[in-house]
């Protein structure tokens, strides 16, 4: 995810048809904008659609559908037993009705008369039901479960977790960043650039198997079962003070996996972005000038940087929605990721889609938010 | 612009190549890179050569590895202050007696009647710790049958029981395994396999306490078997502590054929036509091999040496096959420009907004639910992985080719007849080469974690590599099993960590000749 965003924002100026525009016509912004929000949107649709071709053509659904029809017709063929029907009565009464489940789950006809509807109706905000338990139980409730309800009800956990994190992260980073890159070889640049270069080659979550194992079950300074987190957000306003308290002793730890292991990456592209701007003829000549260094930053370096750097950001924070399914998993946190991964053990087809499809809306909307503030924040872009 | 002398199409693209290798090996940072890589190259050709392909099987295979001692670590902690037993796995190729037994023979609970062959093997215990079991293996064992009294005697006539002794150095010694009869031939048949047996020893324990006066709950004796025949029980203490010194265990099989003379039978098992020739003694000690073992008793040490070829395989061909199509999409949709370079861009904005992870276990799962085989697993992973990698350098490179693409001597070039192709693989490639480069040395590594945190999230695909062994370890901890299996947690981490660090230093280093701005003056 975040070579992408550093490609676009590398790109410089090379324009996108060779002939150089420019931006005084905020008509032409304008229409830009436009394609380029159409344009957004059909991607998004294509990847809610592709989500469902992937469970539909690899007969995915498929199975799931059948295990939930096989339950059904046991139960039925149960019932039926205890009644005390003649054999062939029931065999006969038995096949009737799992041809019937059959047509109502739509078995009988191929894959796409079942996924590609659900996909319509998700786009539209139609999310429909949750199907299978393992959803409803990290979500902490109980079937019969809407999955926009679902979502909202796991969303805060996860914003709490992971957002937070990285605003912290992120404020660190912007600070550190151009402080590094404007002291390069020294020894700070090379202790945060060791550290990136570890942090980015250690998986987040074999630091967090190891944190949990060591705060969690050595020293007993940990929590080792973060679903009861649960509880406390739920509750929240019944005693917010006493129930941030205890939110804290239970996020604490993830958090600051997160932003150990995200410190790492950022700085790194943060530094990068610095260093080129940094190399810049026109911070020389305010070095020349003899401007105090800190007035360099704020002055030249940091809101040449604003851009690029507020594009990792954003970028990251709408991409760490979904992202997180392993984080999560490892420390067992009830949040949008053990959401996700549930979902898709499970195979529950609606959940599936609906999470990608908002997790990809959240990462649109923030890329479009970001070509609109890049026109403003950068007056050399040209379109 | 002086035309280089003609190095050839090949010449030329290399230039790009060698100017980077030179950049590289001048910096310490990418010294220690490169120095890693081929550490890595070079253990990975040495499991190429020492473990086989079948190890894949049988990694999947437990009845394979229950000889061996489960959750124990590796041997060499013994160096600091862990008392370990030993592994013992001896091959014993004769008895050491085959006698005729007249009368029947009460021998430390066992009647022994008619021919008895004796094996025994020691095993030194010199340091404070508790073996895991024992196992015997019948190696040999011949089944010709036998003509005696002018009828054929076959090895189901023959009845066996089998029974294992344990000559304890405090002169102390136990029944370890079931005594039960059998025929030869069921023996053979259900595998040759003698076990540890926890009530025949738990029942001994408690009676052999007793007459101490200790008293002993049945309960706790079979729950504490192994610890019981290797050990002392303190009753002040209520801990059992081993035992140290030299054990002798004795395997004895105990033939009887109705109808056939026992020194006949004596004289037949001597000449190798019927009865075990040779066992192996196993002794499931407190430690094992250079890494420890997992949950089934997996060794370690193998799993990951040979997880090597296969992690630089995933690294290695997904990152490279992403980069070589993200170079060559990238200067085709910069040179070309028009409705082909649209295309290629919005191709690569769809596949930059689709949330990657989810995507992955999604076609992960289903695949799983079809039951895929381990090797496509990993093809379609390493598929999509490319699928995934290829954009960001293309993008780059892109650009790049704008910005070249106007320069004057492109230009020139093209007006003294240079056609197309020889443009962009004389002109373009070589400046855009550097880029790819570091570009693939960050894609390994990521292409490495993705699939180690697929194989955590559930994704098997049933190969041993570092990630699945992760895996396998938090599954076994998250179903309560025990948590301070360092042995087991830090070796992986460490070396997809270690694998990681080589290429991003080479990344480091790569990065001067990418920005010559940043070349130290």
């Amino acid at each position: 995810m975040l070579s992408f965003g550093v490609a676009r924002v590398l790109r410089g100026t090379a324009s996108s048809h060779g002939a150089p525009g420019f931006l005084m016509a905020s008509s032409r912004v304008a229409s830009v904008l436009v394609k380029r929000g159409i344009f957004l949107f059909v991607a998004l649709v294509l990847i809610v659609v592709l989500a469902a071709v992937i469970i539909g053509a690899t007969g995915y659904d498929k199975k799931v559908l059948q295990a939930i029809i096989e339950g059904q017709v046991r139960a039925y063929k149960q019932s039926l037993q205890q009644k005390g029907l003649p054999a062939e009565r029931i065999n006969a009464l038995v096949e009737n009705y799992t041809k019937t489940l059959e047509h109502i789950y739509g078995l009988d006809r191929p894959w796409y008369y079942r996924v590609l509807p659900l996909a319509f109706r998700t786009l539209t905000l139609d999310l429909g039901n949750v199907t299978q338990n393992q959803v409803a139980e990290v979500v902490g409730e109980q079937l019969p479960l809407r999955v926009s309800t679902a979502i909202l009800e796991v969303l805060p956990r996860t914003i709490i977790m992971i957002t937070i994190a990285e605003l912290v992260c992120g404020i660190i980073v912007l600070f550190m960043g151009p402080l590094i890159a404007y002291r390069r070889g020294s020894l700070i640049d090379k202790a945060a650039i060791t550290y990136a270069a570890i942090m980015n080659a250690l998986p987040v979550w074999w630091l967090g198997l190891i944190a949990v194992f060591f705060f969690g079950y050595y020293l007993h300074i940990a929590p080792t079962r973060y679903r009861d987190v649960i509880y406390y957000i739920n509750n929240f306003w019944s005693s917010p003070l006493h129930n941030l308290v205890e939110i804290a002793k239970y996020a604490w730890l993830p958090m600051v996996i997160v932003i150990i292991s995200f410190l790492g990456s950022w700085l790194y592209g943060v530094r990068a972005i610095a260093l080129r701007v940094v190399g810049e003829d026109y911070v020389a000549v305010a070095r020349a000038k003899g401007l105090p260094e800190n007035l360099v930053i704020r002055r030249y370096v940091l809101r040449v940087i604003a851009g690029p750097a507020l594009t990792i950001v954003i970028l990251g924070l709408a991409g760490s929605l979904g992202g997180f399914i392993i984080t999560e998993s490892v420390f067992g946190w009830p949040g949008m990721g053990s959401l996700y991964y549930a979902a898709i053990m499970s195979g529950d087809s609606a959940t599936i889609l609906g999470l990608i499809y908002v997790t990809t809306l959240v990462y649109i909307v923030a890329r479009f938010i970001l070509e609109v503030l890049y026109v403003w924040l950068d007056p050399r872009v040209k379109f | 612009m002086a035309a280089k002398k003609g190095r050839g199409l090949l010449g030329e693209r290399l230039r790009g190549v060698e100017e980077v290798f030179a950049e590289v090996r001048g910096q310490l940072m990418g010294k220690i890179g490169i120095g890693l890589i081929v550490f890595f190259v070079a253990v990975s050709l040495y499991a190429l050569a020492t473990v086989p392909l079948s190890f894949a099987n049988k990694w999947l295979d437990l009845t394979y590895w229950s000889k061996y001692p489960v959750v124990v670590p590796p041997t060499w902690v013994s160096h600091f202050g862990t008392p370990v037993a030993p592994f013992l796995d001896k091959v014993i190729d004769g008895p050491d007696s085959v006698q005729v037994q007249p009368v029947p023979l009460q021998y430390h609970g066992v009647r022994l009647f008619g021919v008895v062959e004796r094996f025994s093997f020691d095993y030194n215990l010199k340091q404070p710790a508790f073996p895991q079991g024992v196992l015997v293996y019948a190696r040999d064992v011949e089944l010709e049958n036998i003509t005696a009294g002018g009828r054929l005697v076959t090895p189901g006539e023959v009845s066996l029981t089998v029974a294992v002794f344990l000559h304890r150095p405090d002169n102390l010694t136990i029944l370890i395994s079931d005594a039960s009869v059998t025929t030869l031939k069921d023996f053979v048949s259900s595998g040759g396999v003698v076990r540890f047996s926890d009530q025949a020893v738990a029942q001994q324990m408690v009676e052999y306490y007793r007459k101490k006066g200790i008293n002993m709950s049945l309960g706790y004796a079979q729950n504490n078997a192994a610890r019981l025949a290797f050990g002392v029980y303190d009753p002040k203490t209520r801990e059992i502590k081993p035992l140290t010194g030299t054990y002798t265990i004795e395997v004895v099989f105990n033939y009887l054929a109705r109808g056939v003379n026992p020194g006949r039978l004596v004289g037949e098992i001597n000449a190798g036509n019927i009865g075990v020739q040779s066992i192996e003694g196993v002794v499931k000690g407190s430690a094992y091999g250079l890494m420890g073992t997992d949950n089934y008793g997996r060794d370690l040490y193998r799993a990951l040496l040979f997880a090597f070829p296969i992690e630089l395989l995933i690294g290695f061909v997904a990152a490279v096959v992403a980069v070589v199509i993200g170079l060559v999409v990238g200067v085709v949709s910069g040179y070309y420009g028009g409705w082909v370079d649209e295309v290629i861009q919005r191709s690569i904005d769809v596949i930059g907004n689709i949330p990657v992870l989810p995507i992955l276990v999604l076609v992960g799962a289903a695949l799983q639910e079809r039951g895929a085989s381990g090797w496509t697993m990993l093809f379609v992973i390493i598929f999509l992985l490319v699928i995934f990698g290829w954009g960001g350098l293309a993008l780059i490179v892109r650009s790049m080719t704008l910005s070249i693409k106007s320069e004057p001597y492109i230009d020139s070039a093209r007006a003294i007849g240079a056609s197309n192709t020889r443009i962009i693989f004389r002109h373009i490639m070589p400046q855009v080469i550097p880029y790819a480069m570091a570009s693939l040395v960050f894609n390994v590594p990521s292409a490495i974690l993705t699939e180690a945190g697929l194989s955590v999230l559930g994704i098997r695909h049933n190969l041993p590599t570092w990630g699945t062994v992760l895996a396998q370890a938090r599954d076994y901890i998250f179903s309560g099993g025990r948590y301070d299996i360092w042995w087991w947690i830090l070796p992986p981490g460490l070396l997809m960590g270690l694998m990681s660090i080589a290429f991003v230093f080479l990344g480091l280093a790569l990065e001067t000749v990418v920005e010559p701005r940043l070349r130290r003056r």
